[in-house]
């Protein structure tokens, strides 16, 4: 059922831990849930009898015998594989896989990060109100209001306010004191 | 090997599914401006009023001339200069107006404050230079703070003497 719902990419991962498995290197808890998905998928099934079968054909077939520096040298390269293979970064998409089968909740938690950074990314489009394009001289009914917000004169000058009679235009008068 | 032609598989799928999740997010990212600050350009028309008969206005400007004699008493206003410039928030941008007791004495200072939502907060201020025992000294006219719609409706300022009439200064603002 499992294997339904989490389609091929969680079969990648099984896959990928057969041979950890077959070894007796997997934890507990990682063991049983690769046992619970090879119980529900046939496909994950046979691939793990087949590298059963291969692991005793290679056990009954194969006789390695090699000189002492032919030895030497094929453990030497083993051993400088075994060096050479880094794990995977963590941010490696097979790896990010690997976490979201053997965490579930991972899921949700990811489904709810990406909703609500789309939610806040979106919500201002949605929630901002539209503007009528800007003109300058645009019929007086569309257009928003200015404000003064504060005004003074000088120590020479002060300053009356007032707007035009349909409210449109703001008009900041400055009035001179007369030199004496 | 088996387990290694899966492994190749899985991963070329696992770019698919990172390719596709970053287009369909990709519409909804917006533009991150990290270095620029905001820029406003501000746009001075500086109109002499007066009631000297004088040449026919400029057609573009009727709409603006007509809202202006509504309330300012005035029969002709001439349009002397109209300068423009980008500035940036916080920044002064200046320029000259004619007249005044001291040549190249009055100056108009505009300088935006905020921008929020399509609202623009500018400070205005023109100030004026006068003789004051033989030195010139610089002295506020008027000191305003203003808030006009982006591509909105201008504020006027009147009322500085100027020849036969008065300065009618006509400022407007627009942020992108």
């Amino acid at each position: 059922m499992k294997a339904l719902l989490f389609g091929r990419s969680e079969c990648s991962t099984v896959v990928a831990h057969l041979g950890a498995y077959v070894d007796g290197q997997l934890h507990d808890s990682r063991q049983k849930q690769l046992e619970a998905h090879v119980r529900d998928c046939p496909r994950c099934a046979a691939e793990l009898q087949r590298l059963l079968a291969l692991r005793e054909q290679i056990r009954r077939n194969l006789a390695v015998s090699l000189p002492g520096e032919d030895a030497a040298r094929f453990w030497g390269n083993v051993e400088r594989k075994i060096q050479e293979a880094k794990a995977p970064e963590w941010w490696r998409v097979d790896r990010l896989r690997e976490l979201f089968w053997f965490y579930p909740k991972l899921w949700w938690a990811s489904a709810a990060v990406l909703g609500t950074t789309v939610l806040l990314f979106t919500a201002d489009l949605v929630l901002r109100p539209s503007m009528p394009p800007p003109t300058s001289l645009a019929p007086i009914d569309a257009q928003p209001r200015t404000v003064v917000e504060s005004v003074e004169g000088g120590p020479n000058s002060s300053v009356v306010l007032f707007s035009t009679p349909d409210q449109q235009l703001k008009i900041i008068w400055v009035l001179e004191r007369e030199k004496s | 090997m088996t387990t290694q032609r899966f492994h190749l598989a899985s991963g070329w799928r696992g770019r698919g599914f990172v390719i596709v999740l970053v287009l369909v997010l990709l519409p909804f990212l917006r533009p991150i401006h990290l270095a620029a600050a905001p820029t406003v350009t501000l746009q001075a028309q500086i109109f002499l009023a007066s009631n000297q008969p004088g040449a026919a206005p400029d057609p573009r400007l009727a709409g603006l001339i007509a809202q202006l004699r509504k309330a300012i008493p005035y029969s002709n206003f001439l349009l002397l200069a109209a300068p423009s410039g980008r500035t940036e928030i916080g920044k002064v941008w200046k320029t000259e107006l004619p007249g005044g007791e001291v040549q190249r004495g009055r100056v108009l200072e505009l300088t935006p404050m905020a921008i929020d939502r399509g609202a623009i907060q500018i400070q205005a201020r023109i100030d004026q230079a006068k003789i004051v025992l033989g030195k010139s000294v610089k002295e506020p006219l008027v000191n305003t703070t203003l808030r006009l719609q982006s591509g909105g409706p201008p504020v006027v300022i009147g009322g500085p003497a100027y020849q036969n009439g008065v300065l009618v200064i006509v400022i407007s603002a627009s942020a992108p």
